[in-house]
């Protein structure tokens, strides 16, 4: 995390090149809905699954939580939570990205598990996202 | 010396001659009657933290008000003809809305980069979901507004992009990415159907009768302002969209190297490299758009023009008049102004299958830029205006209003139909036979625009055509004039200067109707014995017009006899009636008024510079945006105005120094 690029692929495999189009050309946005607080979750098509997107402030102040639901996935899809020289775990599903002062807390990948893997001349945390995933950036 | 006082004493011979004849008619002292007689422009409450800045208006079907702001709020209006309108946010957070559409229980607006449909999911009278139709390149020039979206009769949309502008040659549109500079169809499902090019500033999309009409705004290649009807593959004639014809889904096929060698488009570059801004060459051999057309059969020449600083300086929204909404001009259409913050008027007819007709002034007056216009359930207008990153005259840059009809039918020409060797005027009211018989009461000239790179075109190839005879239909309401001289795809400029209404010999509000004769229609000539070829001296204006307000152009008519008088001994100090008529013909007064603020600075604060008269007359040629910087619009070259002229305008500027 902290840098401006997108969080999705389609992978055919968890070891294949992340994709490196910054354009990401099979990305249909589709508009936001609002919560009763006038929140956006995002919707969008990415390789022709329907996405949707919602980051909240944690829900007891802690950090920040995205949530992301895919749906009429064709392939395999995977999130890129983290890249970085060093990426630590430190139990609980807690990731310390190259000795930062925040966490990479997985809370909810329905049953998948994280990969750290080279990639890019760095680490990469990636995990694949079946159905949904819910991570939280903690401070 | 002796040859002087002859001219002098004939001079005023002519001139008490003129002014018995001013007097002598059994006329009642009438004021010409004018637009504000009958259509009132009421203001519109909005609450003090609403900023209007109107991008979109649409109509609901319970008769609320949709807006849509250029801030990016859309807002509900309920009982909006009510003294207490309620005002309630709907949506916000959206980029720049130039357009609102209602389908299907909806609310549709075109952002800069996207097609958003607005719904309220859990009926709190706020929009909850955003979804994008679909989204279109940008490249993030300011100027890639995007207008629409007008609901085609298929369920889709139409939606249209302004080109963006060089960075060096900073006047010369340019499409950076599909599809600036084009006419485009949006599906609901998101897909994006390129439709036409050519557009420069298509700031005003109009579905009529099912059929998609557009204005633009008068800038490089466009040499003035029009509505044009678009079908799919048209090319109107601005070069920069050209850019994707290859792409496989366009359906223009023309290119831009093409175009280029038929019409040059002067990327000329001084000794040190830099590229030269094209300036109107005033001796040259030109090429116009009719010229265009005969060689590259894809181009499509406007329905109707609106001459250039007469009819408006940045057209803008196209609608109808629905049936029995203001009276004789019901089933006419409207089209909105951003620089002269005014409306036209258009009548349309078809001949040999193709849209032609008239235009007229019809409102002026309004308080910022006219951009959108819909039609409240009662029968008046409300009018959405803004202009910001542009001039217009009025006292506010952004605007609500209303206008409101009092019943009251004023006496204009109705519409203007070709005829095989003419024109057939209906009027409003019947016409007094003595003057609509008169030839003299008629005069017709035609012209047209340059096709060339500069910004914006002189009125070219006039001509005079002569009225051979008029037949006056037996109720009064027509009169059918033969005209020589007539020129296909050329607009005819028919003033009426001398008919009068019948019961209170009102001169026509608005005299002047320009019609474009794209085809002269088949069918019987009157016959000489048809027809009467009287000319008589010119009727007067009994009101010899108050220096009206400059920005109004409508009613103050001088006649043939008074301008003449006018021209006499030039030793005099110049007077406003003296000049009066150069600053309507060299249209000065599309953005100079004498003492407001318009598109342009005052003439009373021109004069405060205390330029001397050759310092005047070079900057009407060459003007220089610098020494203006809080006014945003440029003032274009007019080279165009004879040195006389620009003499005796400069002059009469230079008397108004304190």
């Amino acid at each position: 995390f902290g840098k401006p690029v997108f969080t999705l692929a389609k992978l055919s495999s968890v070891d294949a090149p992340w994709v490196a189009d910054s354009a990401v050309t099979d990305f249909v946005p589709k508009g936001y809905q609002l919560d009763k607080s006038g929140v956006p979750t995002f919707r969008y098509f990415l390789g022709g699954a329907w996405v949707e997107d919602a980051v909240r402030v944690s829900n007891n102040g802690e950090g920040v939580t995205r949530e992301i639901s895919i749906k009429d996935a064709t392939g395999n899809y995977f999130a890129r939570l983290a890249e970085g020289s060093a990426i630590e775990e430190g139990g609980n599903g807690l990731y310390l990205v190259d000795g930062k002062s925040f966490y990479l807390r997985i809370e909810d990948a329905g049953g998948a598990k994280p990969v750290i893997r080279d990639g890019n001349g760095s680490k990469m945390l990636l995990i694949p996202v079946q159905q949904k995933l819910r991570y939280s950036i903690i401070f | 010396m002796k040859n002087i006082l002859l001219p002098m004493v004939l001079k005023k011979v002519l001139l008490s001659l003129s002014l018995s004849i001013i007097v002598a008619p059994p006329l009642m002292a009438q004021e010409a009657a004018k637009e504000e007689d009958f259509f009132r422009i009421a203001r519109m409450s909005v609450p003090e933290n609403v900023i209007l800045e109107v991008g979109g208006l649409v109509t609901l079907p319970n008769g609320d008000l949709g807006i849509s702001t250029r801030r990016g709020d859309v807002y509900i209006v309920e009982n909006p003809t009510s003294a207490r309108p309620f005002y309630r946010k709907f949506a916000s957070g959206l980029h720049e809305i130039l357009g609102l559409e209602y389908k299907d229980g909806n609310l549709y607006c075109a952002q800069r980069g996207e097609l958003t449909k607005l719904v309220d999911t859990d009926n709190d009278g706020r929009a909850d979901l955003y979804e994008t139709v679909a989204s279109w390149p940008i490249s993030g020039h300011y100027h890639e507004y995007s207008f629409g979206p007008k609901a085609a009769p298929d369920g889709a949309f139409f939606v249209s992009g302004n080109v963006a502008f060089g960075n060096e040659e900073w006047w010369r549109g340019e499409s950076r990415v599909p599809w600036r500079g084009w006419i485009f169809k949006v599906a609901q499902n998101g897909q994006i159907e390129p439709w036409a090019t050519g557009v420069r500033s298509p700031a005003g999309l109009g579905m009529i009768d099912g059929e998609l009409f557009y204005t633009d705004n008068q800038g490089d290649w466009i040499g003035s302002g029009a509505v044009w009807h678009v079908k799919k593959g048209a090319f109107m004639g601005h070069p920069a969209g050209l850019r994707w014809s290859g792409l496989p889904n366009s359906p223009v096929k023309l290119t831009t190297a093409e175009l280029y060698a038929l019409a040059n488009p002067r990327q000329e570059r001084n000794a040190q490299g830099r590229a030269i801004k094209p300036e109107n060459v005033v001796d040259e051999k030109f090429v116009t758009l009719i010229d265009m057309k005969k060689n590259i059969p894809a181009f499509t020449l406007p329905a109707v023009w609106l001459p250039h600083a007469i009819l408006g300086i940045s057209n803008s929204e196209i609608i109808k008049i629905p049936e029995g909404v203001f009276g004789p001009f019901s089933g006419q259409l409207l089209v909105g102004d951003q620089g002269q913050s005014k409306i036209m008027r258009v009548f349309m007819e078809k001949v040999k299958g193709e849209f032609q007709g008239a235009a007229w002034d019809f409102r002026s007056g309004f308080q910022s830029g006219v951009l959108r216009m819909s039609w409240a359930k009662d029968g008046s207008l409300f009018v959405g205006e803004t202009d910001r990153g542009w001039g217009s005259a009025g006292d506010a840059s952004m605007g609500l209003q209303r206008l409101v009809w009092n019943n009251q039918v004023p006496f204009e020409m109705r519409a203007v139909r070709a005829m095989p060797d003419g024109f057939e005027i209906e009027f409003t009211k019947p016409v007094d036979k003595k003057t609509a018989n008169n030839l003299s009461s008629y005069e017709v000239e035609s012209f047209t625009y340059k096709y060339h790179p500069v910004y914006g075109s002189p009125p070219v190839n006039t001509k005079n055509c002569v009225v051979k005879g008029v037949k006056v239909s037996a109720d009064g309401m027509k009169a059918r004039i033969v005209v020589n001289n007539l020129r296909e795809n050329y607009i005819h400029a028919i003033k009426l200067e001398g008919v009068r209404e019948l019961d209170n010999s009102y001169s026509l509000v608005h005299p002047t109707a320009y019609y474009t004769l794209n085809n002269i229609p088949k069918g019987a000539k009157l016959a000489q014995g048809e027809m009467s070829t009287k000319r008589l001296p010119a009727t007067q204006n009994t009101a010899a017009g108050k220096p009206a307000l400059a920005s109004k152009g409508s009613s103050d008519a001088t006649t043939t006899t008074a301008s003449a008088a006018a021209k006499k001994p030039a030793a005099l100090k110049p007077t406003f009636a003296s000049v009066k008529p150069l600053l309507l013909k060299n249209t000065c007064v599309a953005c100079h008024n004498e003492l407001k603020r318009q598109v342009g600075p005052a003439y009373a604060e021109i004069a405060k510079r205390k330029y001397s008269i050759n310092q005047i007359v070079r900057l009407i040629y060459n003007p220089n945006k610098a020494n203006w910087p809080e006014y945003e619009t440029e003032m274009p070259p007019m080279p165009q105005v004879p040195k006389a002229e620009a003499q005796k305008i400069a002059a009469w500027i230079k008397s108004l120094e304190k």
